[in-house]
């Protein structure tokens, strides 16, 4: 048991830089997760967008359109502020900007409206203001063709703006899915969770592997009488220890991260399996890495090089649904694409059917013969390399 | 001169230095790029795939199939057919046809919004029908008619300003500020073999009769050469070969990546100066840059406007939110003052770390070797 | 001769350790002085001290007749350094390692050249020009670290313990290569807690404990310092108290130890053996090995402190 209380010593001398890697990872992690807006609810909610509304015309119509508008968003109205309002779409804080000229509502009653139009500026990239693009133009049709039809600027803004008070019956279908803005907050949380197991993992394995890397300490050991194989065994009966401890820490994280639902939830049971896999693979190649590196330049740049990689490209940081299909088709190959299949399985279910139930033992399965392959090809270069040392 | 090219020879085969200053960075864009590959292209806006059960009301009818092809993807459907439809997420919501139409949906999202306004637009030309038909039912033709064959658009869309951008950019923004910063990497073997309370190769340089102040100019210098000319190396790339067009204004772009790389180097110098273990170098150099990085949008676009919402005050000192703020206002808004607020900031940071090296570094004698 | 180092009242402190307790040392021209102690005596703080690399709390430190500043730049021109960690760069071969340290002292190129050939003939790495430090062994990684110390012709070397961990024959390699720089004018001040080192090389040494020179002279003024003479030692051995009390009543005899069948006596003057064997045979005391040594440096460390030189 040598070979293992070695390792829990030097696990103890370096339990400072051990705590420091722990700790930032999961503040990246926990900050990710805590920034992404949540909703629970069953029941239908449109929405909401913010506008900034310059309003230069202040007509009957004009008046009448911002009504509209802030009936299912938030409106709020401006002075014309180029650089403010540009900071304020490219900061977040507003997804539209409205400009409505000064004489529109006037020219609208005339029929000149072709000349003057209302403004607008979409947030980049932004869905929400195509649609709200569109609700502006509808509704400026709804009110010229009751211009046009005879009513006065007056009478077509309040009729229009009445006929915005109109709520549409919508019915929400209770099923077993659950869309993105429903589900539960904490599966998010899951979701950033390789790229703080992988980082960690490969860090602090590596870490108090690396002293056993040199080669006068390979020799010294390799003459002594424990086979190879029994040492990489003691080595993971003392890693087990520090990795239950992190498991265990990284569970309390739903607390940080307004999702204590979790703990009561049907599926908290799938998720600590899920985690307890994704934990065996990253482990598994941080014991690789371990093994083999003999600086600790190498080991951040490898444990960055495979987490940021791995996460980027099995959907940890941008969707896969967003990805390009031959990404997503190598993404297949890789143990962290099939941790997330099972985590968007458990996010998007309030309840298990026989085909979630096999997609998740699936994905179980195969994270966990990656995290078996990759362990026994490290003892097998590991024995080779014992026999050349 | 002899000096300066060794020191050269000496900080371009530091591997580890131009790993992290030149290839990381590289090797990560393309990482981007490949993930990206989808993104940003495509429109922004998809269509609403919609089933619609039943044919009752024309006027619905008609309605929706104007929408048809832009805003909606209608797929008539029988009741059974939908439900299942929408329980697999084949369609977003069911608009049930009749004299009063109706909505359902399965969740709450963008595309139930749209659907949902669409719908409430029906209303609203219902009830101003309804108005009318009680007070003015005269109108009504003229009304019908100019909604019919008005071709009119009332909304035109324009920018403050700015280009058009797909949300990907910020990734790459936060990259350039990554590879500015794993200059620190450079940074710190220069420091280490420049303090010599540090190493034995330190303290062969510091009895030399070479001026102190010379050597650390000289390991500050090439520091800053070859980390600015890796971050130009990635800029060329990015722009050219993966054709992420970021080069907008090569000037202020070049000062932008000047005073980036010095504050990396800076950065690393100050830390490889440092009697500490190396576990707590390792942090500072990996670790920290990493987090200033993550804060910036690296792995998570919207990071930056998230604390700009929240804490602005952060992004203001986040050098590598400076970066990224000042490629953004250089490429996207065309902010003139926006972007000589950031990049003063910048340079001030580049300074001052550039200034804590040097006092560092010129120390000559030490309490301890 | 002039003195080339001239060390008054030294002190230095870490923290609440008393690094350098008043130490003075002078080292004249010429010579290989040679600095002994055990580790954590001193020596290579005196070293970095005199290199203006440590800041000390009190003395003056004069090199070639001038006050020794980090500015020396005159000074430090005509000093060479071999630390006890091989300080070399990784990334470059041994011919541009050399020539790099060379090229801050030596500016004239043609010269520089000169100097790093000669380096690289003396230290026998003429064949190695090409490769990496990690190609090296570790005898011949201290040649280069040597070359580099040396390669720029200084009048002053200082050689930190040059020969920790080294294979024998690169070892009298670098002994043979220090009596050359020596011959060719150079004053070295050599540190080292290998004794028969320092006796065998150095012209004149001090011995340092706790930071002060508790004896400095050439090895057989040290020596005569000391009471011992000679000792003797006689294994296999097995004697009586009587005996013992006899052994201890003899002429010149001043320290008798004996354990474990182990018999050493210390003399006062050398040349006892004989009247030992005498006794013994007139005794008829059955022994087994017998050997006869000089004084050497540790006895007179164990004299003057109570410690052996290797604690």
């Amino acid at each position: 048991m040598s070979v293992y209380r070695g390792y829990l010593k030097i696990i103890q001398k370096n339990i400072g830089v051990l705590i420091s890697y722990v700790a930032i990872f999961t503040l990246i992690c926990v900050m990710i997760t805590n920034t992404i807006p949540g909703r629970q609810i069953r029941t239908f909610e449109p929405d909401r967008q913010n506008i900034m509304a310059v309003d230069e015309d202040q007509s009957a119509v004009s008046q009448a359109l911002l009504d509209c508008l802030a009936a299912d968003n938030n409106v709020t109205q401006s002075p014309m502020d180029k650089e403010r309002l540009s900071r304020l779409l490219y900061s977040g804080n507003t997804d539209y900007v409205l400009f409505i000229p000064e004489g529109f509502g006037e020219k609208l009653a005339e029929g000149d409206a072709d000349q003057l139009k209302i403004r607008s500026v979409r947030e980049p990239g932004s869905g929400a203001g195509y649609y709200l693009d569109s609700v502006t133009e509808n509704f400026m049709t709804l009110v010229s063709a009751l211009l046009a039809s005879g009513y006065s600027e007056e009478e077509a803004a309040a009729l229009a703006k009445n006929s915005a008070a109109e709520k549409a019956e919508v019915t929400m279908m209770q099923t077993d899915t659950l869309s993105q803005s429903e589900r539960p907050y904490y599966s998010w949380l899951f979701v950033y969770f390789p790229y703080l197991y992988l980082s960690v993992m490969i860090y602090i394995i590596s870490y108090v592997m690396m002293p056993f890397s040199h080669r006068e300490i390979r020799s010294r050991i390799a003459a002594a009488p424990v086979p190879p194989v029994r040492q990489a065994l003691q080595a993971i009966a003392a890693f087990l220890q520090l990795f239950l401890i992190f498991w265990a820490v990284t569970l309390l994280l739903p607390l940080m991260t307004k999702g204590a639902d979790f703990y009561t939830s049907s599926m908290a049971g799938w998720y600590l399996l899920e985690t307890l896999a994704l934990l065996s693979v990253s482990a598994a190649i941080g014991f690789l890495i371990g093994n083999f590196v003999r600086s600790e330049e190498s080991v951040a740049a490898l444990a960055n090089i495979i987490s940021l990689g791995l996460c980027f490209l099995c959907g940890v940081f941008v969707p896969l649904e967003l990805m390009g299909s031959g990404i997503v088709r190598a993404a297949h190959f890789l143990p962290v694409y099939w941790y997330e299949t099972g985590v968007e399985t458990l996010a998007s279910s309030t309840k298990l059917d026989g085909g979630s139930i096999s997609l998740l033992l699936q994905s179980l399965a195969i994270q966990l013969a990656y995290a078996l392959a990759i362990v026994m090809m490290t003892l097998f270069a590991l024995k080779k390399r014992h026999q050349t040392v | 001169m002899l000096q300066l090219r060794y020191r050269f020879i000496q900080a371009l085969r530091n591997r580890s230095g131009i790993f992290w200053g030149l290839f990381f960075p590289l090797a990560l864009g393309t990482l981007f790029y490949l993930s990206f590959g989808g993104l940003g292209k495509a429109d922004p806006f998809e269509p609403v795939p919609t089933a619609v059960v039943g044919e009752e009301n024309e006027f619905f009818t008609q309605m929706l199939g104007q929408l048809d092809g832009g805003i909606l993807e209608v797929r008539q459907m029988d009741q059974e057919e939908a439900v299942q439809a929408l329980e697999d997420g084949d369609v977003t919501g069911i608009y049930t046809n009749a004299q009063e139409p109706s909505l359902e949906v399965a969740g709450s999202g963008f595309g139930e919004t749209v659907l949902s306004g669409i719908l409430k637009e029906y209303m609203q030309y219902d009830s101003v029908i309804r108005d009318m038909s009680e007070k003015h039912p005269e109108r009504i033709p003229a009304f019908i008619e100019q909604i019919g064959s008005d071709t009119r658009t009332y909304v035109e869309n324009t920018s403050l300003g700015g280009k058009s951008f797909d949300e990907t950019m910020e990734y790459f923004f936060a990259l350039i500020a990554m590879a500015c910063f794993f200059g620190c990497f450079m940074g710190q073997r220069l420091g280490e073999e420049s303090a010599a309370n540090i190493s034995p190769l330190a303290a062969r340089r510091a009895v030399s009769p070479r001026s102190k102040l010379l050597t650390v100019l000289t390991d500050m210098f090439v520091g800053f050469v070859i980390q600015f000319a890796s971050v130009l190396v990635l800029l060329f790339y990015l722009n050219y070969v993966l054709q992420v067009h970021i080069m907008a204004h090569f000037g202020e772009m070049l000062l932008v990546a000047a005073c980036g790389s010095l504050l990396g180097v800076s950065a690393g110098i100050f830390i490889g100066s440092m009697a500490v273990r190396p576990g707590v170098k390792a942090i500072l150099t990996t670790a920290v840059p990493l987090a200033l990085c993550f804060m910036a949008g690296l792995m998570y676009g919207n990071m930056k406007q998230i604390i700009e919402a929240k804490a602005p005050i952060v992004n203001r000192l986040n050098p590598a939110a400076l970066i990224s703020d000042a490629l953004y206002y250089l490429n996207i808004y065309e902010d003139q003052s926006a972007f000589m607020l950031r990049i003063v900031l910048l340079a001030a940071w580049s300074v001052g770390m550039a200034f804590l090296a040097f006092i560092r570094l010129r120390r000559e004698r030490y309490v301890s070797i | 001769m002039d003195s080339v180092i001239s060390i008054h009242n030294l002190v230095k402190r870490y923290g609440g350790v008393l690094a350098l307790d008043h130490l003075d040392l002078t080292v004249q021209e010429g010579e290989i002085f040679g600095l002994l102690g055990p580790n954590g005596s001193g020596k290579t703080t005196v070293i970095n001290c005199v290199l203006s690399l440590l800041k000390y709390d009190r003395g003056e430190i004069e090199v070639f007749g001038s006050p020794m500043k980090p500015s020396s730049y005159e000074s430090k021109r005509n000093i060479g350094v071999v630390f006890q960690n091989v300080a070399v760069f990784e990334q470059m071969n041994v011919y541009e390692n050399i020539d790099y340290f060379c090229s801050l002292y030596v500016t004239d190129r043609k010269m520089r050249q000169d100097c790093v050939e000669e380096a690289l003939e003396f230290t026998g790495l003429s064949d190695c020009r090409k490769k990496k430090p990690k190609q090296l062994s570790g005898g011949l990684l201290r040649r280069l670290n040597i070359a580099c110390g040396i390669a720029h012709r200084p009048k002053l070397i200082f050689m930190d313990e040059p020969t920790v961990a080294v294979d024998p024959q690169s070892r009298n390699h670098i002994l043979e290569g220090i009596r050359q720089l020596n011959k060719n004018g150079s004053t070295i001040v050599y540190t080292s807690h290998y004794m028969e080192e320092v006796e065998q090389i150095c012209t004149r040494l001090a011995i340092l404990d706790h930071g002060r020179c508790i004896a400095s002279g050439t090895a057989d003024e040290l020596k005569s310092m000391i009471r011992t003479g000679e000792t003797v030692t006689v294994e296999g051995i097995a004697l009586d108290e009587t005996a013992l009390q006899e052994i201890r009543a003899m002429e010149n005899v001043f320290s008798v130890t004996y354990a474990e069948e182990t018999l050493t006596i210390k003399y006062g003057s050398s040349g006892n053996l004989i009247l030992l064997l005498h006794y013994l045979e007139d005794r008829k005391i059955a022994f087994g090995r017998v050997f006869s040594e000089k004084p050497t440096l540790n006895d007179v460390f164990l004299e003057i402190t109570g410690k052996d030189l290797r604690d």
